[in-house]
């Protein structure tokens, strides 16, 4: 009972971030679901052995990982997708503008480099946390991290390009 | 090697922490149904650990016969070989239920020909070349609408079931495939086609490889069970589907195997309607996402590969998967 109870406190507590980390992983909040509900049971299965002290680490490698086998899987083939009707409606602001653009280029980099971008730079996370997470070596991490840079960036300025070019009737 | 912090602008760095932070929409998951879903995963993982364990135990020789009584008394429970038990490889039982009948008085329709596999065409491993009848598929606009898409319920539905429903086997995510593709098994559609739709599409794989459970969506103006009569040979099948009617007045209509190109493709089809008006399909396909390419976003994808010999489920694994989604439709 209370390994049930420590995990609900655990889904709780934790459910939201995932999803929303999957999110920024796959850019659907439907996928997004579906990955973090694996992740949790996978961890589900696993709760007995899992150390409460590492269990956000252990989250983490495991549903980047769902992320991971998922995008191999599908590699081949589209995964849609058309925005979903029940985005949530956010207010226009320059941030917002500039998260949608960043996002909108994360979700062109190659789904690892993308992994080791959102883990370092989103979760914040040490190159050596990283590639624990990823399963992979430190230079894996770092040369990953610097390629997904490079297409990060050119990817934005794409997105600037796009956008610029979206406003300009209404500026005219 | 570059210090990858040294490489990020300095004004991303808040926007990129900011991302977990975004509006999103409430989520669909509960505890409770996650912890279902861990359960059935763990009593899986256990019974095939135990089995491994009782084979091991019992030695090879007395193992091959107890399957082979097994799969031997499977076959002949099966109600209607034409509706897909001998072409699936599963170890449950094949056969349906005695609620799923025959609709009265629809005959049987004549072939106007036979299908087999296109010359130099690759087969799916460890298949044969099949001969099948061919009849006349009458039209079908139920899956045109535009913008009709699978509820995350229902896909979720899906998953869970085929999960339930397969405990051996793997159940991969549920994904969405523009095209023609998630169809039938046939080729794709142009790529400037109008009128691509979305496919829901969840892998099931086992020790014969990956096959898939397809489930698309779409609207009827008809009654439920006007929609199913119209529907009948809808699949260009000349045998008529047998059909299970809810309480709730849903009706699910399940159709015989069907054989098609590309390749040696199979698919049984399950169609439902509700008195709502919403008509899903769900089917199971002896190919899966391994076996699609998508030339780049936008286009529809295409099969590039044959897949595997047999589907990976039963015609009574579809029915209960239909059900599923029935209740939740």
């Amino acid at each position: 009972m209370a390994r049930h109870d420590d995990f609900a406190d655990f889904f709780a507590a934790r459910f939201d971030t995932a999803r929303r980390t999957a999110y920024t992983l796959c850019g659907n909040w439907a996928d997004a679901e579906e990955i973090a509900q694996h992740a949790f049971v996978r961890m589900y299965t696993r709760w007995a052995k899992v150390r409460r002290d590492t269990a956000d680490a252990y989250l983490r490698t495991v549903l980047t990982r769902v992320f991971l086998d998922g995008k191999r899987r599908n590699r081949q083939r589209e995964v849609i997708q058309a925005e979903p009707p029940e985005q949530a409606v956010q207010p226009e602001t320059a941030a917002t503008e500039d998260r949608d653009a960043l996002l909108a280029a994360l979700h062109q980099v190659p789904a690892k480099q993308r992994a080791a971008l959102v883990l370092r730079f989103v979760h914040d996370l040490s190159v050596e946390q990283t590639a624990e997470a990823l399963g992979c070596s430190v230079g894996t991490v770092k040369s990953q991290t610097a390629r997904g840079l490079r297409t990060l960036r050119e990817a934005y300025r794409r997105q600037a390009v796009e956008l610029s070019v979206t406003k300009t009737p209404e500026c005219a | 090697m570059c210090d990858d912090e040294q490489d990020l602008p300095q004004e991303w760095r808040g926007t990129l922490r900011s991302l977990l932070d975004q509006p999103s929409p409430p989520s669909t998951t509960d505890l409770d149904q996650l912890i279902r879903l861990g359960r059935r995963r763990l009593v899986a993982r256990r019974l095939v650990a135990a089995v491994g364990v009782l084979a091991a135990v019992a030695g090879i020789g007395i193992g091959a016969a107890v399957t082979g009584g097994l799969r031997t008394g499977e076959v002949g429970s099966a109600v209607q070989p034409t509706h897909g038990a001998s072409l699936t490889t599963t170890t449950s039982d094949a056969s349906l239920p005695t609620d799923w009948q025959k609709p009265t008085g629809m005959p049987t329709e004549v072939p106007y020909g036979t299908w087999s596999p296109a010359p130099g065409e690759p087969l799916p491993s460890g298949a044969t070349a099949m001969v099948a009848p061919l009849c006349k598929a009458t039209d079908d606009p139920t899956f045109e609408a535009a913008g009709v898409e699978v509820s995350p319920q229902v896909r979720q539905a899906v998953v869970e079931a085929v999960t339930l429903t397969a405990p051996r086997a793997e159940v991969g995510q549920a994904v969405s495939v523009v095209g023609e593709a998630g169809q039938d098994g046939q080729a794709a559609a142009p790529e400037d086609a109008p009128t691509a739709t979305a496919t829901t599409l969840v892998d099931v794989t086992d020790r014969d490889g990956t096959g898939s459970v397809s489930v698309r969506a779409g609207l009827t103006r008809a009654r439920p069970e006007e929609a199913a009569d119209a529907q009948v040979f809808v699949q260009g099948n000349c045998e008529p589907p047998v059909r299970r009617v809810l309480d709730n007045g849903t009706v699910l209509q399940l159709y015989p195997v069907r054989t098609s190109g590309p390749y040696q493709s199979l698919t049984q089809a399950l169609r439902l309607y509700t008195p709502a008006g919403m008509a899903y399909e769900v089917a199971v396909h002896n190919w899966g996402s391994p076996d699609l390419y998508q030339a780049r976003e936008g286009v529809p994808s295409k099969r590039v590969s044959p897949g595997r010999a047999t589907l990976p489920l039963t015609e009574r694994q579809l029915a209960e998967i239909g059900t599923a989604v029935a209740a939740v439709a």
